[in-house]
């Protein structure tokens, strides 16, 4: 299933596999669905304090809680969103970025595993370190030498050391096609 | 106490206790109608871009059932704000 639907956004390759699907780190979410909850508890705060002072119709306040209540709720799910379709696909032959920048904001682009020359692992902060979460920064060979910034991901070690591992086979196959090939004439001499 | 249930307060009750019925109707389907539109284009994206249909049909459910909850609760004060 998993991969049905993949290939029906992606279109991955024939006989390309993929190796990991990279998601930001829970408290990156956290961080973010936390000042919408604060907002959210806003109306409580302020009927329990200011209604010994007023008297207005009880239905009122239940009314516009309700509202608030639902406006938080949708935000906190368009959150959700951005955060869950925000992924990173790494196969045997490309690093796959889909960047969920909001609801009618969408960018994917690919880059090619042999392009990728270094990559740079980032951890700041306190939370960052404890909880194993940082950026990844890809850098890519080519006339052009350009990064390519992956934020906030859990154990970004983990995925640079089998993006490199992945790097390293495909430059050593690239390598031995070549001397084959290079070969190749002068055996048939 | 006095000073709080002054004009401004008074004023305000009697702006939104002054609504009809076909005001509160209005507001209602207003935001039914706003939250049809932006709840679609929310579960369009789970089920278009989204790996796992499970998880889409998840988060379908678990939105739109606390959704209810809130809309049932605007719905039912609106019915108490219009008859009693």
């Amino acid at each position: 299933m998993k991969q049905t639907l993949l290939q029906k956004n992606i279109h991955l390759q024939t006989e390309e596999a993929i190796l990991m699907v990279v998601r930001k780190h829970w408290f990156i979410h956290f961080v973010d669905s936390l000042s919408i909850i604060i907002i959210g508890v806003i109306p409580f705060i302020a009927v329990t304090f200011i209604a010994p002072f007023i008297t207005v119709h009880p239905a009122l306040p239940a009314f516009f809680t309700a509202v608030w209540m639902l406006t938080v709720w949708m935000m906190l799910f368009t959150v959700w969103t951005n955060y869950y379709l925000d992924i990173w696909i790494v196969t045997d032959k490309r690093i796959i970025n889909i960047d969920q920048i909001h609801l009618f904001k969408r960018d994917v682009s690919t880059l090619r595993i042999e392009r990728v020359q270094d990559i740079k692992v980032e951890k700041h902060g306190f939370f960052a370190t404890i909880l194993d979460f940082g950026n990844l920064q890809v850098q890519t060979a080519g006339p052009e030498a350009s990064f390519y910034l992956i934020k906030g991901i859990p154990n970004p070690a983990y995925v640079r050391n089998a993006i490199l591992e992945r790097v390293d086979m495909a430059t050593e196959h690239k390598n031995s096609f070549e001397y084959n090939k290079e070969q190749r004439p002068s055996n048939g001499e | 106490m006095d000073v709080y249930t002054s004009t401004s307060v008074a004023q305000a009750n009697s702006v939104w206790g002054n609504l009809g019925p076909s005001v509160w109707t209005a507001i209602f389907f207003a935001i039914a109608v706003f939250f049809a539109v932006y709840s679609a284009i929310l579960i369009f994206h789970w089920f278009s871009f989204s790996m796992r249909s499970r998880r889409a049909i998840m988060a379908t459910v678990l939105y739109l059932g606390v959704s209810s909850v809130f809309i049932f609760s605007m719905l039912a004060s609106i019915i108490t704000l219009t008859t009693l």
